[in-house]
Parts: structure tokens; C-alpha cells; sequence
């Protein structure tokens, strides 16, 4: 018989450490990062504690149980819909009474709780001192102080989940009488329409429908509950109109917002430090309406330069034994040896050496909460081109790769931004094809190549994206973003987001790059990549003045774009060092441009199609590669005035 | 007046919150309520994007312009 998993849920507002804490209990796997919206993606993890076996469930990051974008809806229908024994509440304690608004809705989910108050060192850091003792009798639940980026407090954790004495408890304290009155009344009549709910659920849901925010068919079906629901309904709000002159939603939630406020005051003691604010004198430069956006400039110049400086420094170590293994003779054999040695060496020569330091200065950029601020930044040049600055958080997280990109689009709000949005996605290019950028610039076409290809790549998202808002007209209303305060990114965690990204690579693109490189070696040996060149010989010869071999390389690179680079030196014949003797500079930069723009990888066409539906993502394919043969044709007569 | 109008920099007072539900529901959410102090940092180029503080308890946020016309306030 299978053992029984004990099932245990995340939840807290963005940004408060959830997948921080969901690491240290299932050992590094979720992404962290300080931007609000990160894990967009439900996590799941095991671990084993004193002999039971747990499930643990990182749920994105909500600021309230209301509807609001994509990841709040999928979390709220999560908590109601599924099974699992216990919650695990976590709160910002620099933000108290902020995050307890979310605590007591969750509290009237009628599910055991634990409170954990990370974060305690910002709010001390901030004068902020709570009385943990005094929360958890008021709340009824047990809290526990942590910091997770320290791994203060995961012990206790552990402790009460591993004891599974759960407590439920219903906080219906929020709610004054005449309130409580009303939606009792309500309650009365879910309670004979629904089934196998308990008392404070249904509480939960009566409060929801009569704030209006929930619609009474999501809960009941039954023709005749529905109209005595409404009826009661009317009437409620008929009450509430005469008493408070606000509508029920309001008032609910500006007596929810009292109520967390009055217990922040019971537990808090404030004991004001001198003011220490370097986040402040900080952003008076980064946030500059001038300065703002040549720090920005220079972070991702930096970062790209960095890359392409450490990347060039160490590639030759790596490449240099790989070209002494390869064999002279001719043979299948032999080919299928050579191509080996090029998907070997290609993989560990040429991407890893520009892939791991782009991954970790990427992930140090997240983790430091600069990605908010340029999407700040980056929101008023947006807006001309109709989208928001939110829109910059997904596009931002594109260079690292497109596919969590795609994911994070969930946290726009609006279905017509979120597509636009999905759509630019692949025309930021992802660590894949900014190493084939970075490898070949450096090799042959010099450092401002690189640059120019990456200015070029802005004005591209910005003139597709106002031709996209263009086809699809509508006013969007605007960002709100949350800014996080500045963190010193903890060295394990960048180390095990790079280590992360590393292993996705050498244990599934580093197969598939040998795999591919092998295959297209067999095939050469048969012939039959002169047929699939032939084909696209008018695309890739006469449009284009490619070498007509290329053909077959661009085909492969929609599996993994590291795979153009590597299958050209199969497809060429040479080692990359000597692919200026077959191709001109001309060739080369046409190819590289072409590859940045076609096609997005397979895996990031699958997260279209897995976010929306077929239709997006035909319409990305034919998008990308209209935009990367005209950017491509632009080159070569670029090439052919200089 | 709205925080549109408001000056930079100045100790403000929410007063109200004007607009649709789901603007409300979402600013109520962030942190951000009627008789809260809050505070204009900074405003990017071309009267854009807010960056504002909310005092009470030292969150901060991206606002654009549309919606801080919808927010109401006062000196304080
Ligand atoms: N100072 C401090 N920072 C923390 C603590 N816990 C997490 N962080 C940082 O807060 C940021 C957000 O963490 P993350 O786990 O991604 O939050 P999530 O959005 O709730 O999943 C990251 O930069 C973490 O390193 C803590 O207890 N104290
Ligand atoms: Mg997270």
C-alpha cells in the first residue's frame, strides 16, 4: 500500500520568501527571486520527517483571496477546489498588518494553519519588534518567526509539521454583528445547497458572495438554492446600503483592513532606529528620470560584457584538447565519431562557457531586485507602445530563458496584454542564442557586433510590439507594481539557481546537442541533408547569400537554438575557429541575426501553446520568422554597402 | 486632488480611491488605503510612471499615470 502523503501548502503574498522557505525544506529546487510574481508555476517537493512522507506545494504569491490576474485565480481555485491538511501562511513581518489582511481571509478557509513570520531581520532592521506569543493567541494558530534566507526557523517548522497535531481555526472576528447577521443569513441557505463544505468554508463563501466577488452559480447549481440566494441577496445589500451608505465589498474588506491593523498594533512594540535608508539614496540614482537609464544601459551592457569577456577567456581551454580527437578518415564510422566530438566539444567548449556566467549574473540581477525597477523605468516607454511596464518583467526574465518567460506573462493582468506580451517574449534572445551571438561575435565579428545586434533587438520589441497594439486596440489601465526593497543576494542561492540552470543543460540540451549533431552526421554521410538543402535553397541561398549547407542547421536549431552553432561546424566541415575560411563576415552575421529572430525553440512554442492555444502560437512562428528574414535581408545589404 | 496633481516628495493623505472595482480590490490588497500617508518619490520622464512610498509601512510601488489619477488625496 502506498504511504499517505501529508499534503502541505505555501501561501503568502509575492515576495515574502515562500519559495525561499519551500527550498529549505525540500533541499534547492524553486526558482527565487526578488520580484513580485516569480513563481507563477505551482511547485511541488517531498520530503520525509520522522518517518512520514510529506508533500509540499508552492503556490504563487497572492495579495488577497480576490480575483484579480491569472496566478491569483489559479491559487484561489487551488484552495478551494483541491485536498491538503495543512497550510503554512507565510508573512512579510516588515509588512505585518498588510499581510495579515490575507491571514484572515485564509483563516475562514476552515483549514488547519501555521503562521510563519519570516523576515524578521528586515522588520527589525525597520524598529519593527512582534510578540509572537501574544499573535498566536489571538489568531488561535501556532506562528513561528523565521528567516528563511538564513534558514532561521525552518527546525520549528519541521517540528510542528512533523507533530501533525493541526489546529483549525475560523476567524470570524473581523465582522461585527449587523455584518456577521446578514451573512449568516446567507450561510443558512448554502449550508442545505452545498455538501461536505465545513461551517467556516461556507462562511467563507457567504461572505464572498455578498461582497459580490464571488457569483453564487461558482458554489451552488441547484435552480431553486439560486433564487432563494439571490433574493437574500438583494435584500443584504439592501441593508448595508441603509447602514454603512457603501457597497458590501467595501465595507467587508475596510473591516478587514481595521482588524489586521488593530492586531499589528496589539503585537507590535516600535522602537524607532535612526533612519537607515540606503534603498532610498540608492534608487535617488537608479530610479533617476535621467541617471535611471544609463545605469540601466550599463547593467545589461556590463552584464553582456562580462559574459562575452569571461566566455572568451576560457573558451580555448575547453575547445583546444576536443580538436585533437578528431579523426582524418572517411567512413560512417568515422563521420558519426566527428560529429560526436562536435556535439562533445560544442557543448562544453563553446555554450558553457558563455551559458553558466550569463545564468549567474542574471539570477544575481533577479535576486537583487533590479528587474522591478527597470520595469519601472522601462513602463513610461512602454506605455507609448500600448503595453505596461509589467510587461517588462516577463521580457526582462526572457534573456535567461524564454520559457519561465512565458509563464510569467500570468501576472498581467489583462488576456490582450498577456498574448501581445507572449508574443515579444521570443524576440528577446534567451542565454541559447545569446551565447551563439557572443561565440561567433567574438571569434569574427568583433564586440560591437554584439552591441548592435542587442540595441537593435529593443528597437525590434518596440516597433513589433506598437504594431501588435496597433492590430489589437484597447486602453489598458496601467501598471501597479510592487517595488521590493533592495537584498544582498545570498551566494548559495545565485550558486544553486546557476547549478539549476547548469544541470538542466548538461543533463537534457548537452544530450540532444551530441544526439543532433550525431544525426546530422549520418545524414550527411547518406546525402540526405543535400535534399533538405535543396529545399530551402531559395530561401537560405538566394534570399538570403547563405552557403546553401546552412539550410539543415537552421532546421535543427528550432530543437535547441545552441544546436545552429554546433551543427554549423558539422555541417561546414571545420571547427568553429575555421569557419572564416567557408563563410564571409557577411554570411556569418546573416546567419547570426537569423537565428537570434526565426523561430523560437521548441520549448518555448510548447509554453505558448500550453499558456494560450494554437492559434498564438502559429501566429509567433509566422511573426518570428517574418521579422528575422527581413532583419536578416537588412543585414547582407548592410554587409554588401560597408 | 489627485496624486496626478500632487507634488513630489510631499507627506499625502489618501482620501479616497476612486475607479472600478478591480482597480480598488487591487490596490486595497497591495497595501494601499484610504487614510494611509503616502509619499511621491519619484516621477519617470514625460509626466509617466508614479514611484511612489506608502509611509505607513515603507512599501513602495510602480503606478502609472492612468491609475494615479483614480487615486484621491490630500496634503497632510
Ligand atoms: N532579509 C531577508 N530576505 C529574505 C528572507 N527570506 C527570503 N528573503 C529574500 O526575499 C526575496 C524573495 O524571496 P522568494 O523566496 O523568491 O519570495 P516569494 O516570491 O515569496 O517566493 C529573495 O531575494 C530572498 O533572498 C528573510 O527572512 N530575510
Ligand atoms: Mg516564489
Amino acid at each position: 500500500m502506498p504511504e499517505k502523503k501529508l499534503k502541505i501548502v505555501l501561501i503568502g503574498q509575492p515576495n515574502c520568501g515562500k519559495s525561499t522557505l519551500f527550498n529549505h525544506l525540500v533541499g534547492f529546487k524553486a526558482r527565487i527571486s526578488n520580484l513580485p510574481g516569480t513563481t507563477v508555476q505551482i511547485e511541488r517537493g517531498e520530503f520525509k520527517r520522522g518517518g512520514k512522507l510529506f508533500e509540499i506545494i508552492d503556490l504563487p504569491g497572492i495579495y488577497s483571496l480576490t480575483q484579480g490576474d491569472e496566478a491569483e485565480n489559479r491559487t484561489l481555485k487551488f484552495l478551494l477546489e483541491e485536498d491538503y491538511d495543512l497550510m503554512v501562511n507565510i508573512l512579510d513581518a516588515s509588512m505585518l498588518s498588510r499581510g495579515l489582511e490575507l491571514t484572515l481571509q485564509l483563516l475562514k478557509l476552515g483549514k488547519p494553519m501555521v503562521l510563519v513570520l519570516n523576515m524578521v531581520d528586515e522588520a527589525n532592521r525597520k524598529g519593527i519588534h512582534i510578540d509572537v506569543k501574544k499573535l498566536e493567541k489571538i489568531l488561535n494558530i501556532p506562528v513561528i518567526p523565521a528567516i528563511a534566507s538564513r534558514g532561521i526557523g525552518i527546525k520549528e517548522l519541521f517540528d510542528v509539521i512533523e507533530n501533525s497535531n493541526f489546529k483549525t481555526s475560523c476567524f470570524l472576528k473581523d465582522l461585527p454583528g449587523n455584518i456577521l447577521k446578514e451573512v449568516q443569513k446567507i450561510k443558512t441557505i448554502l449550508s442545505e445547497c452545498i455538501a461536505h463544505k465545513s461551517e467556516c468554508t461556507l462562511f467563507f463563501f457567504a461572505t464572498k458572495i455578498l461582497g459580490g466577488e464571488m457569483a453564487p452559480w461558482d458554489v451552488i447549481s441547484e435552480e431553486r438554492c439560486l433564487d432563494r440566494i439571490n433574493t437574500q441577496i438583494s435584500e443584504s445589500r439592501r441593508v448595508f446600503e441603509k447602514e454603512f451608505s457603501m457597497e458590501p465589498e467595501d465595507v467587508i474588506h475596510a473591516l478587514r483592513h481595521h482588524t489586521a491593523m488593530t492586531i499589528a498594533e496589539k503585537v507590535v512594540t516600535f522602537k524607532r532606529k535612526k533612519s537607515y535608508s540606503i534603498d532610498e539614496r540608492i534608487d535617488q540614482i537608479v530610479m533617476h528620470p535621467f541617471l535611471g537609464y544609463i545605469v540601466m544601459a550599463f547593467v545589461y551592457l556590463g552584464l553582456f560584457y562580462l559574459v562575452f569577456k569571461i566566455g572568451s577567456m576560457v573558451e580555448g581551454y575547453f575547445t583546444k584538447p576536443f580538436e585533437l580527437l578528431y579523426s582524418q578518415k572517411t567512413g560512417l564510422a568515422f563521420s558519426l565519431w566527428n560529429s560526436f566530438i562536435d556535439g562533445l566539444s560544442g557543448g562544453i567548449g563553446i555554450v558553457f562557457p558563455y551559458l553558466l556566467p550569463l545564468m549567474f549574473f542574471i539570477s544575481l540581477l533577479e535576486d537583487i531586485g533590479y528587474i522591478p525597477r527597470a520595469a519601472y523605468l522601462m513602463d513610461t516607454i512602454m506605455h507609448r507602445f500600448g503595453l505596461h511596464g509589467k510587461s517588462v518583467v516577463p521580457l526582462l526574465l526572457g534573456y535567461g530563458c524564454n520559457v519561465p518567460a512565458i509563464t510569467a506573462t500570468r501576472i498581467i493582468e489583462e488576456e490582450r496584454n498577456r498574448i501581445l506580451t507572449a508574443l515579444l517574449v521570443p524576440f528577446i534572445p534567451c542565454s541559447a542564442r545569446l551565447t551563439v551571438l557572443l561565440a561567433i561575435s567574438n571569434k569574427f565579428l568583433g564586440p560591437l557586433f554584439a552591441v548592435g545586434v542587442l540595441l537593435i533587438n529593443l528597437l525590434v520589441v518596440g516597433i513589433v510590439g506598437k504594431l501588435l497594439t496597433l492590430l489589437k486596440k484597447e486602453d489598458s489601465p496601467g501598471i501597479v507594481l510592487e517595488i521590493p526593497s533592495y537584498r544582498t543576494p545570498s551566494l548559495k542561492i545565485t550558486l544553486s539557481k546557476t547549478w539549476l540552470h547548469a544541470k538542466e543543460f548538461l543533463f537534457i540540451a548537452w544530450p540532444m546537442l551530441i544526439a543532433g549533431s550525431m544525426v546530422l552526421g549520418a545524414i550527411q554521410f547518406y546525402g540526405i541533408e543535400q535534399i533538405i538543402n535543396s529545399i530551402l535553397y531559395p530561401f537560405t541561398s538566394g534570399l538570403l547569400g547563405l552557403p546553401d549547407k546552412v539550410g539543415v542547421t537552421l532546421l535543427f536549431g528550432i530543437l535547441r537554438k545552441e544546436l545552429t552553432l554546433i551543427m554549423l561546424q558539422t555541417a561546414m566541415g571545420t571547427p568553429l575557429s575555421g569557419l572564416k575560411n567557408v563563410m564571409s563576415n557577411a554570411q556569418l552575421a546573416t546567419f547570426v541575426v537569423f537565428s537570434v529572430f526565426y523561430i523560437p525553440c521548441i520549448a518555448t512554442l510548447a509554453a505558448i501553446y500550453r499558456e494560450f492555444n494554437k492559434k498564438v502560437m502559429f501566429y509567433s512562428i509566422l511573426l518570428s520568422t517574418t521579422v528575422a528574414t527581413i532583419l536578416a535581408l537588412l543585414t547582407r545589404l548592410l554587409y554588401s554597402w560597408l | 486632488m489627485t496624486l496626478f496633481d500632487a507634488q513630489v516628495g510631499a507627506r499625502l493623505r489618501v482620501i479616497q480611491i476612486a475607479g472600478g472595482r478591480g482597480v480598488r480590490a487591487r490596490l486595497f490588497a497591495m497595501g494601499l488605503n484610504p487614510g494611509d500617508y503616502i509619499r511621491i518619490i519619484q516621477i519617470a520622464p514625460f509626466r509617466g510612471t508614479f514611484f511612489i512610498e506608502n509611509l505607513s509601512n515603507g512599501s513602495k510601488f510602480a503606478i502609472g499615470r492612468g491609475i494615479a489619477r483614480k487615486i484621491i488625496v490630500e496634503y497632510a
